[in-house]
């Protein structure tokens, strides 16, 4: 009875509108086989867009109540998090989502890398990821000042500073950014658009260009460049598995899985909303997210000028990467020199990124305290006591 | 103390260099050509020194030099107070008979008269409270603040000034420094309690505001009737009347505790469906053909 029911809906829909037709596109590529060697380092992606529309679904929803002024914007996310039903979790799904969002972009590019994936013929399918690595990066520049704390106001602030650097149209620029001298409502207003207006609407355009391109060519195979690739049929008689059910349900599991390490990390360690922006008093302790850390951090090394364009040509060294590395060899074990670089890099990110992490701060090590500046080398401070068993009794400077 | 908070400067110049390196990577084609930037180094230099420190803390008189190091320790530096905001003085120059120039108002060593109006000129109700105590008028403002809270290495209160070895001891029996020890815990102990619990919650993403509202309020009705009055039955009143009130605060704890429990519940729940759900498709998964 519901299969003819069914039935006669699809005909009836199908005689107006040949769903039939793209019904068809969507299971041919849906069944499409993938090669064998897939595993469950190729769910990342996947991933990265599952958070994209996480992010979606919790961003309208705090849009209900967020309102995009500096005299409300603070108070609007207190309001969110404190009194709305299930605020908190909103908020925090969003803040999270975009934190896990970058980091699984970040793991991707680097599964990418290391399987070759960016050769020849896939260097748009690189192209459209990396501009969707800017994107990302962007909503997460974008979305900081929202929440209009501290932070976010000062940090913005200086952020914006560097426009101003630039040759004869920095003036502008740092304008433009900016609506004004300093960061104001018009600020606000402008990073709100870009975030929920301008960046959104890029995102999923690049996407689907993305995701086109890889069904289009298919996912790389582990042969080198100047081997021909194997034709679906070719594929399947190679062990390649349908995409659908079988790949699916893989990064259907690896979805779940980090969904619920993300609650996890939301109830225990959840994510603050700190003091209202006061434009007469900088905070201390300001430092980027741990996305921007090792840039953060590399740049405390060299001279201004020098660690920008250096990191300027870096990133333009990983945007071209396709253009500039022709070697055939897919497999890591195959190009020594591209994997021991890539190992190399990722390494030295780390590394920068702890130093980032402790340096201004202080940690006790055998009983002697440490000073870490801000190139983050120690400086033993001697011993530090224990303050303080009953509160603080005022007097001007203390609360 | 924490390391960032005590040097300011160098936070300032770490917010510029942090967003100097997010913004880096949006205005990446820009910037690659960009030469007018500006010396991360400025900002170091643009920091406020104190010659009193600079100067003092070279001195071969160990006199002299001592006083910078256990000021360093203090409280009053996290809190921004030099050296001149006690004993006067020019702090802007490294001439000494300029930094000493009595016209810029500088004492020198305090009168110890009126130490305690200098400490009440920010700790005003402690000086309140003094003046009129056994301590203060009465006692011929001895022992004054320096006496029990030192004169440099100023620290947070603590319950143990009040019975320091070979200082109260000379005038007054043990057992009365511990009734009064026993009623200052009793009386702030909670507030540290109510502190503690409330940062504990507020980490895990619930709002406080109301915890630590009362909590400040109890510890200015101590400060304000209680500390520094050095007379039991004042003190006992006061604490009596806090302990009316403590009863209250801790409840407001608790429900913000269960708040939190009723969280981490959901969310487990949350945690544990979604891992059924993947357990159950991994077994449907293996069950296809050619798993």
């Amino acid at each position: 009875m519901i299969r003819r029911l069914s039935n006669e809906v699809y005909n009836w829909l199908d005689d107006r509108t040949e769903i039939s037709v793209i019904i068809e596109f969507c299971h041919r590529q849906l069944t499409k086989p993938v090669p064998r060697h897939l595993n469950w380092l190729f769910s990342f992606g996947t991933v990265t867009l599952m958070f994209f529309l996480s992010q979606a679904v919790s961003g309208v929803f705090l849009m209900i109540y967020y309102e995009a002024s500096a005299d409300t914007a603070y108070e609007s996310v207190k309001y969110i998090m404190e009194q709305v039903r299930f605020g908190w979790l909103m908020r925090q799904v969003h803040t999270y989502g975009a934190n896990f969002m970058i980091a699984f972009l970040l793991l991707h590019s680097v599964r990418v890398f290391f399987y070759g994936g960016y050769k020849k013929p896939r260097e748009l399918t690189w192209l459209f990821g990396f501009g969707l690595l800017v994107v990302t990066l962007a909503f997460g520049f974008t979305g900081y000042l929202l929440p209009w704390d501290q932070l976010s106001y000062w940090g913005t602030t200086v952020g914006t500073e560097i426009a101003a650097a630039t040759p004869l149209i920095g003036e502008y620029l740092l304008i433009l950014m900016r609506g004004g001298e300093i960061i104001s409502d018009v600020t606000l207003t402008r990073f709100f658009v870009l975030h929920v207006v301008l960046l959104p609407w890029a995102f999923i355009a690049l996407v689907t260009v993305h995701l086109v391109l890889i069904r289009y060519k298919g996912i790389s195979p582990l042969e080198g460049t100047d081997v021909p690739e194997k034709t679906p049929e070719e594929l399947t008689k190679a062990g390649g598995k349908p995409f659908y059910p079988q790949h699916v349900m893989k990064e259907a599991i690896v979805v779940l899985l980090v969904l619920a390490s993300m609650i996890f990390m939301i109830i225990y360690y959840p994510l603050p909303l700190h003091e209202k922006a006061d434009p007469f008093n900088t905070p201390v302790g300001v430092k980027p997210e741990w996305y921007f850390l090792s840039s953060y951090q590399a740049l405390k090394y060299l001279p201004k000028t020098i660690g920008i364009i250096g990191s300027g040509l870096v990133v333009l060294a990983i945007l071209l990467l396709p253009f500039w590395d022709r070697t055939p060899a897919r497999t890591p074990a195959r190009r020594p020199l591209a994997t021991s670089l890539g190992i190399l890099f990722i390494v030295l990110n780390i590394a920068l990124a702890l130093l980032g992490k402790i340096s201004e701060t202080e940690m006790t090590f055998m009983g002697t305290r440490y000073h870490f500046d801000i190139y983050g080398w120690p400086h033993a401070i001697g011993t530090v006591e224990e303050p303080a068993v009953l509160p603080d009794m005022g007097g001007e400077g203390t609360e | 103390m924490s390391g960032p908070a005590a040097y300011p400067a160098r936070a300032s110049l770490q917010a510029r260099t942090a967003l100097q390196a997010r913004a880096a990577l949006f205005l990446l084609p820009l910037l690659i050509l960009s030469w007018n930037t500006t010396d991360s180094a400025e900002a170091q230099q643009s920091a406020a020194t104190n010659n009193c420190v600079s100067c003092h803390a070279g001195l071969d008189d160990e006199d002299m030099s001592l006083p910078v190091a256990e000021w360093q320790r203090s409280a009053h530096l996290p809190a921004d107070i030099y050296c001149q905001d006690c004993h006067g003085g020019n702090a802007a120059t490294m001439v000494e008979d300029e930094a000493h120039d009595v016209e810029m108002d500088f004492v020198g060593l305090p009168d110890p008269y009126v130490v305690h109006e200098l400490c009440g000129e920010c700790h005003q109700a402690q000086m309140t409270n003094y003046v009129p105590s056994p301590h203060g008028l009465e006692g011929d403002f001895w022992p004054n603040c320096v006496d029990c809270h030192s004169n440099h290495e100023i620290v947070q209160p603590q319950a143990s000034l009040i019975s320091i070895p070979d200082n109260c001891e000379d005038c007054h029996e043990q057992a009365i420094m511990d009734d009064y020890i026993a009623l200052t815990d009793r009386g702030l102990e909670p507030i540290v309690e109510f502190r503690q619990a409330a940062e504990e919650i507020r980490s895990a993403g619930v709002p406080v505001d109301l915890i630590l509202t009362q909590a400040t309020l109890a510890r200015d009705a101590y400060v304000e009737r209680a500390s520094h009055v050095f007379v039991l039955e004042k003190m006992v009143a006061v604490v009596d009347s806090l302990e009316q009130v403590y009863p209250s605060i801790r409840k407001e704890v608790e429900t913000a505790r269960t708040e939190v429990d009723t969280r981490r519940r959901f969310g487990w729940m949350f945690i544990g469906l979604f891992l059924v759900a993947a357990g159950v498709i991994w077994l449907y998964r293996r069950s296809l053909p050619g798993a």
